[in-house]
């Protein structure tokens, strides 16, 4: 069988417990095939933060030598599979300041599968995805990505679920009969059998899907660190909007942007916008820009998605709308600056697919006591 | 004394300050209201400002890996040294300006700690620089509730009952905290004489919280301000509702805003509203059963914390503030 | 009490204790911010530098800390600021500040502090030993020893220059050892402001200062992507310290007319077969009696060190491979080392293996908690240094001299 190694990406704390099992379950998986494995996390990783995308590994050998071998190497450079825990994070993972943005996709191996929690269609998808040079399966199980905090689990049965399709996916590494003896409960067993068979699968080939270019970082020699050592410069104080001399845009980070933490993105309806400016105001991202006209404008690079604004605007003009919805960070400001009419049915459009203030629709973490159990019994898993 | 800044009162939303002196690119939460505060503090201090930043979330999360969020002149200190490193760059700017080694100004020095900097490891060295009525300062405490970098421990913080790592909620214990939250700002406020301000406030309520920040640099020696900041990774909830959670924890009195000024205490919205009776404190049911980290409490538990809240406010010697009064009799 | 008024900025003489001329050092140096806190030894510095500040010959401000850790906290902030800075503990007070300590090196920050050397607890004792001080020797710090109260005053003046030199910007610590050298009182030759001034130029920190002027964050979070590259960054303050203390060393001697030898002295080692090294005031009762044994006919000799940290290797391999034994006297312990030896021994020993000459090393463990060494003591450790030069061989490395024993 040789080795095999798994990679999971999930949102920070939102699927930290799942992401985190489902790479202790391929190890014991494979121990109940004789061999044997690691499961573990990225150091750099932790704290894990709400919304910021984080990895999870397992790496299953059939001696210890070869697994030795294998850890040698510590992170894998290249994984069989890659499974994605919530489907926004196909738009790119950027973890951490100079990290750089890493397409979902990049350590999976020629032939190698990603799989990915996801409602939405593959074409839908590979417009997320970056492309690669080599061919890949890309894999959906339908479904939602799950949502639990640091202390309350919405038992959905994503892990059954997906450890019952990566058996399916790559049955050269894991047995169904070895996924079935990991979880003693029979509702496990069955919605791992069941996932087995909702599996969409479609070959990607080379060069198929987003063909934007990633940004990277590239890290300075010691030399060139000798001036500041451990300072660095300070961020700029920021000036008017776009460079004139109106209105304000703050200096933002070149290193390390929040837009790759969002399932959601908040978009305004400023037809209807009275200028509270609580949006502005509540913002822990320093998100908006404020126009010349006193309107606020979300810089989508810098947003992290969090719903703050959309929660605390007073005329409820904020819609957060599902990542999936757009291909492009573009500001909506200009739209309707352009458009004004145009950009009313954009907006009408794009709120029906999420939620304004007093509205909850899907869920984004703990909103109140027995929410959970609700979710799940409207779903219909028992 | 070597001078303070003079700040104009911010007067509503539509007058809080532009500038963002803490900007774009930290690795925080969605949601932090921890990182807001740091936002709202450097907005309400200005750019002639020095800050001084414990280790915690405000660190880590801050100025990870090698990036800054801070446009002002920022320096990491020590868990328990918010106090000490404080003082230090305060009585440094103090003497170097006297022997004129460098321009004599207004210079804002604030140290931030969380609330196991301040109100655990390093309450001594807080108490300290409160001795000093010769230094400018002020040390502002974000109370998260927890140790939340590491992971969200317990610290003299932590409301009775939560779930944190190193109190979690077990099938033989169900509660494993059972102390109650320290009242440092009012601790500082009672046992500083040379101290002229102290204040609590809420993220929820920024122009209060901002107004605070100025007054506390105006006003001339060292100061205190505690700053309640809702943590929807430690606390567990939708982080949409960092605000909601800061209001709902005021209304119900686990939290209270106040300022002391050169002797005078007063209360703001919507302590203020609770004190003068002019508004019932909200029932804590529905603030507890918000959050995750009270998702296990069964009604014995909430009726103890609301006997608690009641006690709080209804019997202690200064709702909120002071836990004790004279004896009958005592006084004349 | 004996500074007399009118005299600090003139050159003269005077009579004081260690720390009584540490603390002109400091009026002398223009010192801004200084914090204290009580532990014996050290603190004594403190009581005069409060008399000082009182009666207007020094202006810095004073802050009592409320404990060590704040102490060194205070200060390491203070110089960040751009502040000409001064703390310093002993013993256990050290050690509650090692947290400031640890983390003022990678931030380039000067600080000058003295240890104040005192026995670590447990059992409390405030007796001299050198443990304390070499607690920082890997993390950053410059360490320095004084033998007599002139020196004293000297090597603060040294500490200043070399410490905030931009090349180097790094702490330097002062080991003062308790009582003999804190307070008993000498004779000490006191400097003028003029040629003071003219020695230590204004700490300038340049780009790395702390001011609204120069917005910078100082200690950012870093992970495995950095901290490699950064600690290379320090390592190469420490390198070029080296060559700083030299001509810091050489630039003293030409105004003052001492520390000819910046990093190390040699008492009577031109002939000799065998040395015994130490630092610290134990040189006082080990010259004596290398006198006294050199008249009876035996070849000793004394190396004092003065710097450990920049440690100068070449130079000690050089001087110290000329002989046949070396008896390297440890103040300080080092349980479970290799040979469960000392530190000072340890650091010689590795220092002379690159060496084409190879003396025979011994140990000497010695003058722990403030027990002074008696001529018996030395008597002691040139026989074992003879006798293991006649074995061709060390057949026990370490001694433990003057210790009660069956």
């Amino acid at each position: 069988m040789g080795v095999h190694a798994v990679e999971i990406t999930n949102r920070g704390v939102y699927q930290y417990n799942l992401g985190r099992r489902l790479s202790r379950d391929i190890v014991l998986a494979a121990r109940k095939m004789g061999r044997v494995g690691v499961a573990f996390g990225r150091y750099s990783d932790s704290p894990e933060r709400n919304g910021i995308p984080m990895k999870w590994f397992a790496v299953i050998a059939d001696d210890n030598d070869e697994l030795e071998e294998q850890m040698a190497k510590y992170y894998p450079e290249v994984v069989d599979a890659a499974i994605v825990l919530d489907d926004t994070i196909l738009k790119g993972v950027e973890s951490w300041s100079w990290d750089g943005l890493h397409p979902v996709n990049e350590r999976v191996k020629e032939k190698g599968v990603m799989i990915v929690v996801s409602n939405q269609s593959h074409d839908e998808l590979l417009k997320d995805v970056h492309s690669k040079d080599l061919p890949y399966k890309l894999i959906t199980i339908p479904g939602e990505a799950s949502f639990a905090g640091m202390w309350v689990i919405r038992d959905d049965k994503s892990e059954a679920r997906i450890m019952g399709a990566l058996a399916a996916a790559l049955p050269d590494m894991l047995s169904p009969d070895a996924v079935k003896q990991i979880f003693k409960d029979k509702v496990d067993q069955d919605a791992a059998e069941r996932a087995a068979k909702q599996l969409v699968t479609r070959v990607v080939e080379p060069g198929e899907g987003n063909p934007a270019e990633p940004y990277r970082y590239e890290l300075p020699v010691w030399q060139d660190l000798t001036e500041y050592g451990i300072a660095v410069v300070g961020m700029g104080k920021g000036g008017g909007y776009h460079g004139g001399k109106e209105g304000y845009e703050p200096t933002r980070s070149t290193t390390f942007r929040k837009h790759l933490s969002r399932t959601s993105r908040p978009v305004t309806n400023f037809d209807a916008c009275t200028q509270t400016r609580d949006c502005w105001l509540n913002c822990p991202d320093e998100a908006y820009n404020v126009t010349p006209d006193g309107y606020f404008e979300v810089d989508y690079g810098a947003c992290a998605g969090c719903g703050k604004c959309a929660e605390v605007c007073p005329e409820k003009i904020i819609a957060m709308v599902p990542e999936s919805e757009f291909e492009d960070e573009a500001s909506v400001y200009d739209m309707w600056k352009k458009d004004a009419a145009a950009y009313g049915k954009f907006f009408q459009a794009k709120a029906a697919k999420g939620w304004v203030k007093g509205q909850i629709v899907g869920p984004h973490g703990y909103i109140r006591k027995g929410q959970y159990d609700e979710e799940i019994k409207k779903t219909g898993i028992k | 004394m070597t001078m303070t800044m003079e700040f104009e009162r911010i007067r509503g939303v539509k007058a809080a300050p532009l500038p963002e002196m803490y900007t774009s690119g930290h690795r925080t939460c969605q949601g932090c209201d921890s990182a807001l505060n740091c936002r709202y503090v450097a907005k309400a201090a200005g750019p002639r400002s020095i800050v001084l930043g414990a280790t915690g979330c405000m660190y880590v999360a801050n100025t990870s890996y090698y990036s800054t969020p801070w446009a002002i002149p920022w320096m990491h200190t020590q868990l328990g040294a918010t106090g000490s490193a404080t003082l230090g760059v305060s009585v440094s700017l103090k003497v170097l300006m006297r022997k004129g080694k460098i321009k004599n100004e207004p210079i804002n020095v604030i140290g931030i700690g969380g609330d196991g900097a301040i109100a655990d490891m390093g309450l001594a060295a807080v108490s300290a620089t409160l001795t000093w009525p010769e230094y400018n300062s002020l040390i502002v405490m974000y109370d998260n509730e927890s140790y939340a970098n590491t992971g969200v421990q317990v610290s003299c913080q932590t409301p009775y009952g939560a779930h944190t790592t190193f109190s979690p909620v077990g099938t033989v214990k169900r509660i494993m905290h059972k102390r109650w939250k320290k009242n440092t700002a009012a601790m500082m406020a009672a046992g500083h004489p040379e101290c002229r301000y102290v204040a609590s406030a809420c993220t929820a309520y920024p122009i209060d919280l901002m107004n605070k920040v100025r007054r506390a640099l105006s006003i001339g020696g060292p100061t205190f301000v505690a700053i309640l900041c809702p943590c929807p990774k430690g606390w567990d909830f939708d982080p949409r509702y960092s605000h909601e959670m800061g209001e709902m924890a005021c209304k119900a009195g686990m939290w209270a805003n106040w300022e002391m000024m050169d002797g005078k205490l007063t209360f703001q919205t919507p302590s203020s509203g609770i004190i003068k009776g002019m508004v019932e404190r909200a029932p804590v049911t529905e603030y507890l059963q918000r959050q995750g980290r009270f998702d296990h409490l069964i009604k014995e538990d909430i009726d103890h914390i609301q006997k608690q809240l009641d006690k709080i406010w209804g019997e202690w010697g200064i709702p909120a503030i002071l836990p004790f009064k004279v004896a009958e009799g005592e006084l004349a | 009490m004996v500074l007399e008024k009118a005299k600090i900025g003139e050159e003269h003489e005077a009579l004081m204790s260690g720390c009584e001329a540490i603390a002109v050092a400091l009026a002398l140096a223009d010192v801004d911010v200084l914090t204290g806190y009580p532990i014996r030894p050290y603190d004594t510095v403190i009581n005069y530098i409060a008399r000082l500040i009182a009666d207007g010959q020094m202006d810095a401000d004073l802050i009592h800390a409320e404990g060590e850790h704040s102490q060194f906290e205070i200060v390491k902030h203070a110089c960040v600021t751009g502040a000409r800075v001064f703390t310093g503990s002993s013993g256990v007070g050290w050690v509650f500040a090692m947290e400031p300590m640890v983390t003022t090196p990678p931030a380039r920050i000067p600080v000058v502090a003295i240890c104040g050397n005192r026995a670590i607890d447990d059992p409390g004792a405030f007796g001299c030993e050198h443990n304390d001080q070499y607690l920082v020797r890997d993390v950053g710090w410059m360490i320095n020893w004084a033998d007599t109260a002139q020196e004293a005053l000297d090597l603060i003046l040294m500490s200043y220059r070399v410490a905030e030199d931009p090349r180097v910007f790094l702490p330097c610590s002062l080991g003062v050892d308790g009582s003999f050298l804190s307070h008993a009182m000498n004779i000490v030759k006191l400097p003028s402001k003029a040629q003071v001034d003219k020695f230590l130029p204004r700490y300038d920190r340049g780009k790395l200062r702390l001011h609204p002027d120069n917005p910078i964050s100082v200690a950012v979070q870093v992970n495995e992507d950095w901290l490699q590259e950064l600690r290379r960054t320090v390592n190469e303050g420490a390198i070029a310290s080296k060559a700083v203390v030299e001509q810091a060393a050489k630039e003293f001697y030409q105004i003052f007319g001492r520390q000819k030898n910046p990093f190390f002295e040699e008492y009577m080692t031109e002939d000799a077969d065998m040395v015994l090294v130490g630092a610290g005031t134990l040189s006082l009762s080990v010259r004596a009696n290398v006198r006294k044994l050199r008249k009876e006919g035996k070849k000793v000799g004394f190396v004092r060190m003065k710097w450990l940290r920049p440690f100068a290797a070449e130079e000690v391999r050089e001087c110290l491979s000329r002989f046949k034994a070396v008896g390297v006297i440890d103040r300080d312990y080092s349980y479970g080392s290799p040979d469960f030896s000392g530190i000072m021994f340890h650091e010689m020993r590795s220092a002379l293996y690159p060496a084409k000459k190879h003396p025979l090393f011994v140990n000497f463990i010695c003058g722990l908690g403030g027990r002074e060494i008696y001529e018996a003591d030395v008597r002691e450790m040139v026989k074992v240094m003879e006798n293991t030069i006649k074995a061709g061989e060390v057949k026990e490395t370490v001694t433990w001299v003057g210790t009660r024993s069956r």
